[in-house]
This record gives structure tokens, sequence and C-alpha cells, in this order.
């Protein structure tokens, strides 16, 4: 019998990712399927690393939880580790822009399935929250307050109530409104299950980690299995999906800022109240001899970090972000090589995509949570 | 004359999409916690409308560029052209024909037809991509929507539009036909573009609109014709389910507030429904949508269609 | 002296277009084609056919033609179809010609017949229309949608391609599904 022979045709799209990067798609598409995609990278490249190895210790800085893996990396080349109150600090703001990020990816999968009115919503949060880092390191995006051997500063006077009155009152608030507007809603369900579905075998392979490994079933969160700072002192659950689609990957990062939200709760309730920020530019085995890091000289003049190499991996809201460091001992690093968990999730992009329909490219790409500037660097 | 009626019929519309630009935005705007510009936000349309005019128009290149320039002033008069056959009130009509209801289909018919030649004289596949997509989505629901039609034809006795709405004087034929008046109103929602039934807005450049390569003038068509068509949609909601210019009761002061007016609040409370859907819900899948329309909605209007037929038949002739 | 004026433009419009669908590339070609229905379809709206005049557009102009549209579009048929049209003129023009005579002998033989049957002067031309359909050539009429019912199973018959990954979903399936599938773990010492 003859069939109908037509051409697939071949789209060339940009594609938006949350945050605002782009990457470059390019689609072999029948009609509405997606015949073989392929994400081509690089438009937002700035070299960070090639930058950090350019850059004293002291000037190396991106955003908070992206920071938190060097300024560990290079805690442990100086075998240092903060007071106990920086380190809750530290805990407390990573927690903070952990529920930033999951909210954006939870409202740009909303808008992926052509809601967009919860991204307004998630933006006034969010706003929120940035309020709350602006007040803790000085800028509000960027918030800049993670130094190695501690924090900027000490919380401002009055932060850490005016968090726990708004996380209780208003943000517990605003994650019942969206569960009952929209993780409950027919077609939101219907644009998200069993859409780019990813196994449990396929994310172990194809390198996933963080909330869309767990999505999928496997129980896996650095910051139980290597607890970094204070994570071991916290008690908080690993919220498990069972399908690894955008719906899993969705409740997955809804159920994990409600663990947030606790965790937080948690470290206001034990954070100790002496504040001593160390960092220790002698020879600093001893982590009881502490230095102020915001008194001006260490600013100034930089420190010099022993020989040596190592990974230090953290928990960020997309994944597992790992920072390698090799030492000569100068105050640069020799090398240095970021591993970002968009990179990993970005690989699986045409696999995931395949045999779905294009409309459904929103949906998939911003529940892995992929952000083109983490994939470039 | 003939002439200036069409002036008045068209500045009226004129005005009342401006108005309807207005209200959405601000609707949508007191949805999303967005804020308002100053002046209650009226300086924005004209800013719209400005940078609109001032833009560059881009031509494709190519044998299209004839039909690309002329195609959304047909589609904007395809559309305009419906309004010639609603009756605003009794007697205030531009045409009253026999066959309103049947002009009403055709041209709804012709602009389906408009948007493909639109996507094809773009010369761009993401345009084409969105043509085939929005006539898909019309076709699936295109037929079930004429079936209602259908219903309220035989219910009425008449293809006049006057004659279909003083048919409603005893009852409107939402509550006899109300799976049908969802049908059509769904239908509404399609052609409107309202989620859940169209494209998402986003910003994926892959599942975009069939309007996508027009700038500047003939942008403002396009845009223009579809708040004209959700008036359109609206009115003719009212016109065959709501009992157009009747009032919902035969109350002295209900009988007191001219007809008009009752037309108007009618047409209003469909725009709102239309405006608020668009804030409130995801939109569905393609493929889902066609499959609802196409495996659901139209057997379903089929068998209503029969069951009225029969209605009607054995309530004129008594037996059956 | 206006009617004939209106008839005498919207007739030549028909020409010129019919003409113009023949000698004109796959995609303007529909394009006169819907062209000549609207103008064929102001024809008879001046005979006072307005039912004829709106079917006319529904069917032709709006569903036939955007079919006819889409098949040029998808299957990128380009300066091949012109070629092809000039190669099959003398089968053309035959079918043409024996149409025409078709049309001529009905004309000429019964026009009693339809004097009766499609009274023109009835006020509402649906009714009249309606009662010749649904009873003298009602079987026709089945058939005609039979044949339309067996024309919708042969495209989707073409249309359905297997071999390609496509994913399915089952609606009721996805419904189901609800928060309770996350479960919250504690990741034991051994794990670790």
């Amino acid at each position: 019998m003859v069939r109908a022979v037509l051409k697939n045709s071949t789209l060339n799209t940009m594609q938006q990712t949350a945050g605002g990067g782009f990457f470059r798609l390019v689609l072999e598409v029948d009609g509405e399927n997606i015949l073989k995609a392929t994400p081509h990278i690089g438009f937002s490249h700035f070299g960070i690393e090639k930058l950090i190895e350019n850059k004293s210790y002291i000037n190396a800085v991106s955003l908070l939880n992206q920071e938190y893996a060097l300024v560990l990396a290079i805690e442990k080349l100086l075998k240092i580790k903060p007071s106990k109150r920086a380190a809750y600090i530290r805990v407390l703001l990573a927690e903070l822009s952990r529920i930033m990020s999951h909210l954006q990816t939870v409202v740009s999968i909303a808008e992926g399935a052509g809601n967009s009115t919860p991204s307004y919503y998630g933006a006034a949060v969010q706003e929120k929250i940035m309020e709350f880092l602006e007040l803790a390191g000085g800028s509000r995006l960027h918030a800049n307050c993670l130094r190695v051997g501690g924090v900027y500063n000490d919380l401002s006077y009055g932060l850490m109530e005016d968090i726990v009155k708004w996380l209780k009152k208003d943000f517990l608030c605003f994650l019942d409104n969206i569960d009952e507007k929209l993780t409950e809603d027919r077609i939101f369900k219907q644009r998200t299950v069993g859409i780019g579905t990813v196994s449990s075998e396929n994310a172990i392979e194809w390198g996933f980690s963080g909330a869309n490994l767990r999505a999928s079933g496997s129980l896996w969160d650095l910051r139980k299995a290597q607890p970094y700072d204070v994570y071991d002192e916290l008690d908080f659950e690993i919220p498990i999906g069972k399908y690894g689609d955008c719906y899993s990957r969705y409740l997955v990062r809804m159920a994990e800022m409600r663990q947030s939200v606790n965790i937080i709760l948690q470290i206001i309730e034990k954070i100790p109240e002496d504040f001593m920020i160390i960092l220790d530019d002698t020879v600093a085995t001893d982590n009881e001899k502490t230095v102020l890091s915001h008194s001006s000289k260490n600013i100034d003049e930089d420190y010099n970090v022993p020989a040596g190499q190592c990974y230090e991996s953290t928990e960020a809201p997309s994944g597992e972000f790992g920072a390698y460091l090799v030492s000569d001992g100068s105050n640069r690093a020799y090398r240095c090589k970021i591993r970002t968990p968009s990179f990993a999730h970005l690989q699986a992009v045409p696999h995931v995509l395949k045999g779905n329909k294009i409309e459904d490219i929103n949906t998939i790409i911003s529940s892995l949570g992929i952000e083109a500037g983490e994939v470039d660097r | 004359m003939i002439i200036s009626e069409i002036i008045i019929l068209l500045s009226a519309l004129f005005a009342a999409s401006v108005l309807l630009i207005y209200v959405e935005r601000k609707l949508i705007a007191a949805v999303r916690l967005k804020k308002i510009a100053r002046v209650y936000g009226l300086m924005q349309p004209i800013a719209d409308a400005f940078k609109l005019f001032f833009n560059e128009t881009i031509l494709p290149r190519g044998k299209t560029q004839v039909a690309f320039m002329l195609l959304p002033v047909l589609f904007f008069t395809s559309i305009v052209a419906c309004w010639a056959v609603i009756p605003v009130d009794e007697g205030v009509v531009l045409a009253d024909i026999n066959a309103g209801a049947l002009f009403l289909v055709a041209m709804f018919f012709l602009s389906i037809c408009l948007i493909v030649v639109i996507g094809w004289a773009s010369d761009s596949k993401y345009a084409m991509f969105g043509a085939l997509h929005s006539v898909a989505m019309m076709v699936a629901y295109e037929l079930s929507a004429m079936l209602a039609i259908v219903c309220v034809l035989i219910s009425s006795g008449s293809m006049r539009l006057s004659d279909i709405v003083n048919a409603q004087a005893e009852m409107w034929y939402c509550l006899p036909h109300f799976p049908m008046f969802v049908v059509f109103f769904i239908y509404a929602l399609v052609r409107t573009n309202c989620p859940p039934f169209r494209m998402s807005e986003s910003g994926n450049i892959s599942d975009g609109e069939y309007s996508i390569e027009y700038t500047s003038v003939g942008y403002i068509f396009i845009a223009f014709a579809r708040y004209v068509n959700m008036l359109l949609m609206s009115a003719v909601i009212t016109v065959f389910f709501l009992g157009g210019w009747l009032p919902p009761f035969e109350v002295e002061l209900f009988l007191l507030i001219p007809s008009v007016i009752w037309f108007g609040l009618k047409m209003s409370l469909c725009l709102l429904i239309f405006i608020f859907t668009k804030t409130a819900f995801p939109i569905y899948r393609y493929d889902n949508l066609v499959q609802f329309g196409w495996k659901m909605f139209l057997p379903f209007s089929l068998v209503w269609v029969i069951a009225a037929a029969g209605y009607t038949l054995v309530s004129a002739t008594g037996k059956f | 002296m206006n009617e004939a004026l209106v008839f005498y433009v919207l007739a030549t419009f028909s020409i010129i277009s019919a003409v113009m669908v023949v000698f004109s590339c796959a995609v303007n070609s529909v394009l006169f084609l819907i062209m000549v229905f609207i103008s064929v379809s102001g024809l008879f709206l001046l005979l006072g056919a307005e039912f004829l005049a709106m079917m006319l557009l529904i069917i032709y102009a709006g569903a036939f033609a955007v079919l006819l549209l889409m098949l040029p579009l998808m299957l990128n048929i380009k300066e091949t179809y012109q070629h092809t049209a000039v190669k099959c003129s003398a089968f053309g023009v035959t079918v043409g010609l024996l149409l025409f005579s078709c049309l001529a002998f009905v004309l000429k033989v019964k026009p009693q017949r339809l004097e009766n049957d499609v009274s023109l002067a009835v006020a509402n031309n649906v009714k009249a229309l309606g009662e010749v359909l649904y009873t003298d050539y009602a079987y026709l009429f089945q058939l005609c949608g039979m044949v339309l019912f067996v024309a919708i199973v042969g495209v989707i018959m073409l249309m359905i391609r297997n071999g390609m990954e496509i994913k399915e979903h089952k609606i009721a399936g996805q419904i189901i599904r609800s928060a309770d599938e996350i479960e919250l773990k504690q990741l034991t010492d051994g794990e670790k």
C-alpha cells in the first residue's frame, strides 16, 4: 500500500531557559513529534574557570550556591573550618537560595505548560527572598556573603525573626496556594505526567544529580550522603519521586521547598549566639585560632593556599555542584574545574525530547532545571 | 445610507476593541499582581499603538510579498464582515439577511482558510507551524460548533438572526441546549485564542503563532482582528444562546433598561469569562485538544442534533 | 441596471480567476480557486439562492480549499505541478467537455423537473432544498455521506505511519497521579 511520503522538517530554535540564558536547539520534527533534538551550547560562555584561575582566591565569587563548593574546596586546601555560627548562616542562606531556585523552576514548568500567572506570584516571593539575601550579604541577586572561612558578616539584627515570620506566614501559604491551583490541576497533569520520563537507571547513566535524580526514584542527597558544614546536625528528609517525569520533578521540588523551610526553622532554633568568622592566614590546622575575615588586612593582602588538590561538591538546587582545585602554593588556583549539574542534565535532553511533542519542549527543559548560563560556565 | 451605517459600525467596533484591550490589560494585571502604569494605565495602549505604527515593516523576500501585505486586511475584513448580520437590537442591524446564521458560518470558515494562507505567505517555518496548529485546532471544534448552531436553528426554525433572538423570548437556548452552549463556548475560546485552548505564550519560538512574521501595520491588523473576533464571538454567543437583546425576565424594571444595554451586558459577561480563562488555566497540549474535539465533542453534538430534531418534530406533529 | 452591473463584474471576475487557476503555481492556483468560489457565491446571491451561496462558501472556500492548500504546502509541489497540468491538458479538456455536455443535457432535457424541484420563488430556499433532498433524493444523499465517510477513513489510513517512536499518554492515567507519590525518606547509614 502506498503511504504518504512526507519530508521531516528541521527547525532551528532558540531555547530560552528559566533564568534567561539561551541555547540553540535544532529539531528534526515530523509534524508535531520530535524525531531528533540537538542542543548547541556556548552562547553564554564566559570562562568562569579561567577567570578564577587568573584571580586571587578572594576575588572568585559567583552565585551563592555555586560559590559554596568553591569556598568549601579552598577551605579544605587551607584545612580550616568556619565557626559554628558562620556555618549555620551559610546553610541558612544556601537553603533560602535553594527555595528561590526551586521556585523559579516550578513556575517555569507552569509557564511551559502555558500558565504564566504563577510566575508573577513566584516573582513576588523571589523578590522577598532577595531582600533577605541583600540584608545578609549586601547585594540582591548575587548574595555576596560567603567567604573562605566563614561569611561576610553576621546577620543583621532581627533578620532571622523576619525570615521565620515570613516563612511561616506567607511562604507556606503561597506553597499551599500553588499546590491547590497547579498540582491538582487536570490540565497541568495532562501537560506534565508521563512527559519527559527518565528512568532511574538512565538517570544514573547520564550523570543526573539533585532533584532530577531523586524524581526518578534514587535516594541520593549530598547534604545527607557527605554532609558539609552543619547539615549533619539538621534533621530533614529527602523527598523521592517515583516515575521520573516532569510531574515527579515538579513534586520533588515542591516537597524540597517545604523541607528547606523545615531546615531554616531548625537553624534558627539551633544557631549559637557567639559570632566568629575565621580565616586563618598562618597555618590553619587548629580551627579555634581565628581571625575576623572582615578585618581589612586580610582582604587587601591575599592569602596563599598550600599546594595540593581537592574536589568538593555541594548539593546545589539543580544537582551536584562540584569544584576541583589544584593549588601550587600561590594566591591563585593553578587549575580550577567546575562541575555543573545542568551540563550533565543537558546531555540527556536529546534522549528525553525524542518522541515527545514540540509543545512539551519548554516543560521538559524547565523541569530538568537546565540553565544555559550554568551549562556554558 | 448604507455607507454611513458601515462607518458607524466600524467606529463602534474600533471604540469597543480599544476599550476591550484596556479592560483586558487591567484585569490581567489585577490577577497577576502587576503594577499598572501611570494615569490608570491609559497611556499604555496609545504608546503601544505608536510603537507599532513606527516599527519597521519587514517583508519576506520572494513571490509571496503581495499576499503577505494583503492578507492581514483580508483577515480583518473576514471578521468584521460577520458584524454586518449581527442584530444588536430589534431592527438595529446592517443587513438582516435570511441566511444570517449561514453567513456567519461561511465567514468563520473563510477566516480559517485565510490563516493557512497567512502562514504560507509569511514564508517561514514557524509561522507555517503556528498556522497549521491554529487551523487544526479550529477545524476540530468548528464542526461541533456548527452542529450547535444547527440545534439552535432547528429550535428556532429560522436562519435570520433577529428571528432566532425573538424565538428566545420564552426561554434562552442556553438552557434547553446547555451542552451545545458549552460546546459553542469552548469553540469561542479556541477561536479567540484563550487558554486552555490555544498556543502557549511561553516565548518558545517553535510553537509560535501564525502572525509571528508580521510587524508594524500588518501586525496591527491581525491583533485588531483578534479583538474584534473576541467581541464577535461574544456577540454570537449572545445572539444564539443568551437571548440577544431580550431581558432575562419580563419584569417592568428590566423592560425599562434599553435592550441595547442588555445586549452589551451579556457580551461583557462572555468577554469577562474569556479574559479570566486567559489568566487562570494552563494550556492543553495540541494533540489532546484535537482529540477532545474530534472524539468527544463531534459524536456528542451529532447525537444532540438528532435528539433536538426528534424533539422538535414530535412536539410539532404530536406523534412519534 | 445595478444588478446587471454586479452580475457582469462578478462573472468576469470568476472567469478570469478560473483561467488563472490553470495558469499559476500551486498555492496561487488554490487562492484563485477560492476567488472563483467567492464570486460564484456572489452570483448565487444575485439569483436569490442564499443557501447555495453560503454553502459554496462554507464547503468549498472554507473546508475544501483548506485541504487543497495543505497539499502543495505539505508535499512541496512547486514547478512540477504546472508541468503536469500542461501535460494532462488533453485529459482535462476532455473531462471539462464531458461535464459541460452533461450540464447542457440536463438543462435542455429536464428544465421542467428542475423548476418543480427547486422553486426559487419560495422565500425560504433552505426549506425548498431540504424538501427535495430528504424526499426525492434521500438515498443519493445518504450515498454521498457514505462516500465522504470512506474518504475520511482512507485519509486516516494514509496518514497512519508505523515505526515511529511516539510517546502515548493515557489521560485517565495522567489525572490519577497526585502529590501523594512523593515519599519522604531518611538516608540510612548503610546507604551513605
